[in-house]
């Protein structure tokens, strides 16, 4: 697992990912100052959970398809033939960055929100951004974890992230509003985590939810991906 | 002596093409070994596969012993160096980065110390702290060696490392690489540059369109390929008629530009030639004995090779193969 970690530190993709999701929440802040934090908790959901959101899926695409892009998924292999372990290492290392940064972007945006909020009537509760925070980084693992996949899946790291993100935007999203099918789909399954985490008024959804059901639901779908990614890693020959 | 890499019976298949061919030989210990080939010759794809990159179609390799899919081979693989189709660089990381990422996947500490040495050792100490995406494709490549060296490899596998080089590079390349043997390091390089597997290697495997074609000490190659014949050089006037009143002799004669034919056979000396032409009223210009190297044999191989599998190919019977020309023609 070291290598990648050392990948992760070294290369600059990580670290500029961790700049702009942090400049995010940093001008969130000035925008809750300027105007107020608005109704319905956008502030939090769009100022806090959107940048984690994108960083965590072009972390999990950038740890797969860096070596791609980089032509040294043979020079990987020749130090570690076992590939599943080096999808294991690799997976790993994604979901902590991806935690990693939800949780220090948490961390900023709680004392920030709840300053440039106070010289309004809406104030943000440092209650309220922790508990988005925490189904953040909740919803975040399943993104990381598709992002990774789907950058295996297509061996690139742009295939990854237009992948990743046709999925997520259009044919998640879309297959979410078929009466029944739509239950079973992963936007539906995490937005039901969130819920639970946070609250219906923090969240602005009201779900029935059966927490149980929308864990195993994702599980199955990110057990289909990784399975998918790791089939296609493991069966082709590496250029 | 012992073998650190073998090729059983390789053989691998894209499609309907065939990329490596029965392949056979070994890397013995303590050499520098040659994997000689023109482009498309099946070389990197051998290499691919002795690494466990690719899979074999039939056939077998080792490396130090251990075939890729047993639970030891990682182990034989972290000895092992690699440069395979260019460096595997991470281009927006420094040199030093580079390697500490080659270090962290062999598990290696205080790796700082042995990082400065081989930078140093590939010319690159002065450039340690910088982005190798701003390095020039030799020095990328002398990068590249030093990662395949690092934690003292027992074999380094290097695929076309002069690839792009300037002649002061390929030089400094391959003087690396003839020192390698002395650290306890046996070499598999692969290259189509003739002259450079003559000058770095103690042996030579040639291959062509992914067969085999001969496999032996530089100097057998070479002698194998008999004389290397002379160059003689007359009126070019003459030239066809020299070149016929030669093979009247019993001697191969090639013509080339300016009066001068390519003379190979069995040529005790230089009489030989001079004798049936001075017969024949032709005066010679010039004779010189041609030189014995690789390319010459290379040549001699691989178009003795052709004529095999053309002659494999032709049908036994003479008869047959003008029936099929005449139905050929008729259709």
């Amino acid at each position: 697992m070291r290598p990648e970690l050392r990948k992760l530190t070294v290369l600059p993709t990580p670290r500029w990912t961790a700049v702009a999701t942090l400049a995010a929440v940093l001008i969130a802040g000035l925008i809750i100052a300027i105007t107020g934090a608005g109704k319905d908790h956008l502030a939090l959901l769009i100022g806090l959970g959107m940048p984690t959101w994108i960083a965590s899926v072009v972390l999990g695409v950038w740890m797969a398809g860096l070596e791609y892009g980089q032509k040294t998924m043979r020079r990987t292999l020749t130090r570690n033939p076992r590939r599943i372990e080096v999808v294991a290492n690799k997976l790993a290392i994604a979901v902590l960055a991806g935690v990693g940064l939800t949780v220090l972007a948490t961390l900023l945006a709680i004392p920030l929100f709840s300053l440039a909020s106070s010289g309004h009537d809406l104030k943000v509760a440092a209650g309220d951004t922790l508990a988005v925070g925490i189904g953040n980084v909740a919803n975040n693992v399943i993104y990381v974890v598709a992002g990774f996949s789907f950058g295996l899946i297509t061996k690139s790291m742009a295939g990854g992230t237009t992948a990743a993100l046709t999925f997520f935007f259009v044919i998640d999203s879309l297959l979410t509003e078929i009466p029944k099918v739509g239950d079973y789909m992963l936007a539906a399954v995490s937005v039901e985590i969130f819920q639970e985490i946070v609250g219906n008024d923090v969240s602005q959804t009201d779900l029935e939810v059966n927490l149980v059901r929308a864990i195993l639901v994702s599980l199955l779908w990110l057990a289909a991906f990784v399975g998918l990614g790791t089939t296609r890693f493991v069966k082709t020959d590496i250029d | 002596m012992s073998a650190l890499a073998t090729f059983e019976n390789l053989t691998k298949r894209y499609g309907s093409g065939v990329a490596v061919d029965d392949l056979s030989f070994e890397v013995p210990d303590g050499q520098v070994c040659g994997l000689l080939g023109p482009n498309g010759a099946g070389k990197t794809t051998a290499i691919r596969v002795l690494l466990g990159l690719a899979e074999p179609t039939s056939g077998s390799t080792t490396l130090l012993g251990v075939p890729p899919g047993h639970r030891t081979f990682g182990r034989a693989v972290r000895r092992v160096g690699t440069l395979i189709e260019g460096p595997a660089l991470f281009s927006r990381a420094t040199a030093r980065q580079n390697m500490q990422i080659e270090a962290d996947a062999l598990g290696l500490d205080q790796s700082r110390a042995r990082i400065d040495d081989l930078l140093k050792l590939v010319d690159l100490g002065g450039r340690a702290d910088t982005r190798c995406g701003s390095f020039s494709l030799g020095m990328k490549q002398r990068l590249g060696l030093a990662i395949s060296l690092m934690g003292d490899p027992r074999l380094v596998v290097l695929d076309e490392p002069t690839n792009g080089l300037d002649p002061a590079g390929i030089v400094e390349i391959r003087q690396l690489i003839e020192k390698l043997p002395e650290r306890g390091t046996t070499v598999l390089v692969s290259s189509h540059l003739l002259a450079e597997i003559q000058l770095m290697c103690d042996r030579a495997a040639i291959l062509q369109r992914g067969r085999l074609v001969a496999d032996g000490t530089i100097a057998d190659l070479i002698s194998g390929g008999g004389n290397a014949g002379f160059s003689v050089r007359v009126d070019p006037s003459l030239t066809e008629q020299t070149a016929a009143t030669l093979s009247r002799a019993g001697l191969r004669a090639r013509p080339g530009e300016a009066g001068t034919i390519d003379v190979t056979g069995e040529i005790e000396n230089g009489m030989a030639i001079s004798q049936p032409l001075a017969e024949a009223g032709i005066y010679v210009w010039e004779l010189t004995p041609g030189r014995a190297d690789l390319e010459q044999a290379f040549l001699r191989l691989t178009d003795e090779s052709d004529k095999e599998e053309t002659a494999m190919k032709a049908p036994a019977d003479p008869a047959l193969a003008i029936v099929g020309k005449e139905a050929g023609d008729a259709a």
